[in-house]
């Protein structure tokens, strides 16, 4: 019962930080048509500089919000300065984000040196509930409450708000929305911006749950993110959210009641999916 | 100006006279080769390396044998075995160097290797490596041993020295993974000891609570985690509460690195571990090493820096015994004599496996290392055709 009730907590907590890194890759592609290649080193830019900031302050909310301006502006400069140009030619989308990839992770190379780290935890999260012999962090809790947290803001956002509806109607059908007199430009920069500050954002409070970070985390974790996107749809919040947790889920349990699949489960995931809901679980 | 002229050219005779019968050799540099993955994911690694080779180079080794200049080239693999055999085509074919250091990593080594013996071309690998290099190869001098080597010690030290009686495995689900963990359990279980559980994660897992979760009672826990990520482990054990004596039976390149292990931060303390090299050692010449790294790096040298300088000692001393001639078979002769290195003496079995001291240490709360025990191991074929295997022993 002990390893049933930390495995499932280990799965929304992963689940959760999944969710984070994977929606905004989600909303991009649904609003803009883009495939960010570099979303992956986004995240990892705000692990590294938001990890510094955190452990140089002591401060994780500091952390954060360096941590995620910096893949923001990151992405703002992406947006305005290259893929602005490129809206509807996906191949030179693709060439500009990989380049991208490999400008942002030589820069850190550069910077912080190739060995691995670890993330930052704050003294009033260190320590574990008890489960049986062992303990479940509370900074992993915290994780859990954090992305529920953003997920009911993000979902509010885009339900709730004149901008959401905006960009609902831009998912459906760019033309007529900017027919109709609005202009997408501002919406557009705004949610690139957003899903990019949310992959910094998470590079700062997943890294303790991925045990740290290192140079390869952004593309690990970029797979995955697309993973979520292709098991829960594309372009919503709620299914980035239900791509994630079953994502995290599985491959939590794998690693407690299947050690053997654990490699290959997300993929199994992905492909079941593609067979029989090929436009992913929830569909716009 | 008639005797003028008649003076210079007696002059500009004697010197092409001088020039005609001297040897072709004689100003003509001794070429080394290196070859790592400075950039990509084994970039850290490559670093350390190249740093304790430059430093060795700069400081430490004659600039000259032979009245030969020393020159050593330095290739980037970009951490890719085919760019590694790339690398190694050029300082071979173009550049004409008569030996080569590195790469580190098992897969760049097997893949440059395989052309480097049909070359004829001395190789020196840093600190421990993959045990096919003794099997397959016939000149690759593994300078550490085959890896092991280095987790066999271990397996002595926890049953005789720590007196641990029970032991849990958690390890990358890797080639070299199993190779470590095998010869550990042997070790282990050989002189009494038993391993009452084993583990075995993907390559790339971040999500370590599963396995954590599921850890039985034991004395202590033997890991192997491997893969610059794979460091993630040692945080979740701690964060999740594990509480027995963690042995990492190989260093898996960071828990060696004082950069590294400052970076990875309190999760680490107190970790056992073994490899070829830690900054601590009372190695002859060692202390100068230290702080000649430290004082140009700005950090203790790591495991890598100090296989760098062991490696790049080992081949002076090679190139000394032979007056700067650098004939292959000469050269084989005399890479198989002994060396006094800052990683300890080195020899060589007759497949040109490193006997040189495995250093089991411990990391301290301020990240330095304490030296528990050094354990001499060999490796030699035993076994023919497809019998033949590795039989590790202690030497002393």
């Amino acid at each position: 019962m002990d390893t049933l009730i930390i495995t499932l907590l280990s799965g929304i907590c992963y689940g959760f930080v999944l969710f984070l890194v994977a929606t905004g890759l989600s909303l991009v592609l649904g609003l803009m048509g883009i495939v960010n290649l570099a979303h992956g080193a986004l995240f990892m830019a705000g692990a590294y500089t938001g990890t510094y900031v955190a452990k140089a302050t002591h401060s994780l909310f500091l952390g954060i919000l360096v941590g995620g301006s910096l893949a923001a502006a990151v992405g703002f400069l992406m947006e305005r300065g290259f893929l602005r140009f490129f809206y509807k030619q996906q191949l030179m989308q693709i060439l500009v984000t990989l380049g991208f990839v490999h400008i942002i992770t030589n820069i850190h190379q550069w910077i912080y040196g190739g060995w691995p780290q670890s993330g930052f935890i704050p003294s009033y999260l260190q320590g574990a509930i008890p489960i049986g012999d062992l303990g479940f962090p509370y900074h992993r809790l915290s994780v859990i409450v954090v992305g529920a947290a953003a997920c009911v803001i993000l979902w509010l956002l885009q339900e709730k708000t004149k901008i959401g509806a905006i960009v609902r109607a831009g998912m459906n059908d760019a033309e007529i929305t900017t027919g109709l007199g609005i202009n997408l430009t501002p919406i557009n920069v705004g949610t690139f911006c957003l899903g990019a500050f949310l992959a910094g954002f998470a590079g700062v409070v997943g890294a303790p749950v991925l045990g740290g970070f290192n140079l390869g985390s952004g593309q690990e974790m970029f797979f995955v993110a697309i993973g979520v996107c292709i098991v829960g749809g594309v372009g919503s919040i709620q299914g980035a959210l239900v791509g994630a947790l079953l994502i995290g889920l599985a491959v939590n349990f794998a690693g407690t009641y299947a050690q053997s699949i654990a490699i290959f489960v997300m993929y199994m995931l992905m492909i079941l999916v593609l067979l029989f809901k090929p436009a992913g679980l929830i569909t716009r | 100006m008639k005797k003028f002229r008649a003076l210079l050219s007696i002059t500009c005779l004697i010197a092409a006279l001088i020039g005609f019968t001297m040897p072709a050799s004689a100003a003509e540099p001794i070429k080394l080769g290196a070859i790592f993955g400075l950039t990509g994911l084994m970039a850290p690694i490559a670093e350390e390396s190249v740093q304790g080779l430059k430093l060795a180079f700069e400081q430490f080794l004659p600039k000259e044998i032979g009245g030969r200049p020393i020159e050593v080239i330095y290739e980037d693999s970009s951490s890719k075995p085919d760019l590694a055999v790339q690398k190694a085509k050029k300082l071979v074919e173009r550049d004409k160097v008569c030996m080569i250091f590195g790469p580190v990593h098992g897969g760049h080594v097997m893949a440059t290797t395989g052309y480097l013996d049909q070359m004829k071309v001395p190789t020196l690998t840093l600190g421990t490596n993959t045990g096919a290099l003794i099997m397959h190869r016939k000149w690759t001098w593994v300078t550490g041993g085959a890896n092991p080597q280095c987790s066999y010690p271990v397996g002595v030290f926890a049953y005789e020295n720590a007196r641990f009686k029970t032991c849990t495995v958690l390890a990358t689900d890797r080639e070299v993974g199993h190779e470590f963990i095998e010869n550990f359990a042997a070790a282990f279980e050989g002189l009494g000891g038993k391993v009452i559980q084993q583990q075995w994660f993907p390559p790339g897992t971040t999500q370590f609570a599963p396995y954590v979760a599921q850890i039985q009672k034991a004395d202590f826990l033997a890991t192997w985690i491997g893969d610059a990520d794979g460091i993630a482990g040692f945080p979740t054990l701690r964060q999740m509460g594990i509480k027995m004596p963690i042995i990492q039976v190989n260093h898996a390149g960071a828990l060696l690195s004082p950069k590294a292990v400052k970076q990875i931060g309190d999760s680490v303390v107190g970790i056992m571990t073994a490899g070829n090299y830690v900054s601590t050692l009372a190695t002859p010449g060692n202390k100068e090493f230290v702080q000649a790294y430290q004082k140009k790096y700005g950090a203790p040298p790591g495991t890598f820096a100090g296989q760098g300088m062991s490696a790049a000692q080992v081949a002076m001393a090679a190139l000394k015994r032979t007056g700067g001639d650098t004939t292959p078979e000469k050269l084989r002769e005399a890479l198989m004599q002994p060396t006094d290195t800052v990683m300890g003496h080195i020899e060589f079995t007759k497949d040109r496996g490193g006997i040189n001291p495995i250093h089991i240490v411990q990391i301290e709360p301020d990240f330095s290392y304490k030296v528990l025990k050094s354990i001499v191991t060999r490796a030699d074929i035993v076994g023919e055709g497809k019998e033949a295997k590795l039989k590790i022993s202690v030497v002393r």
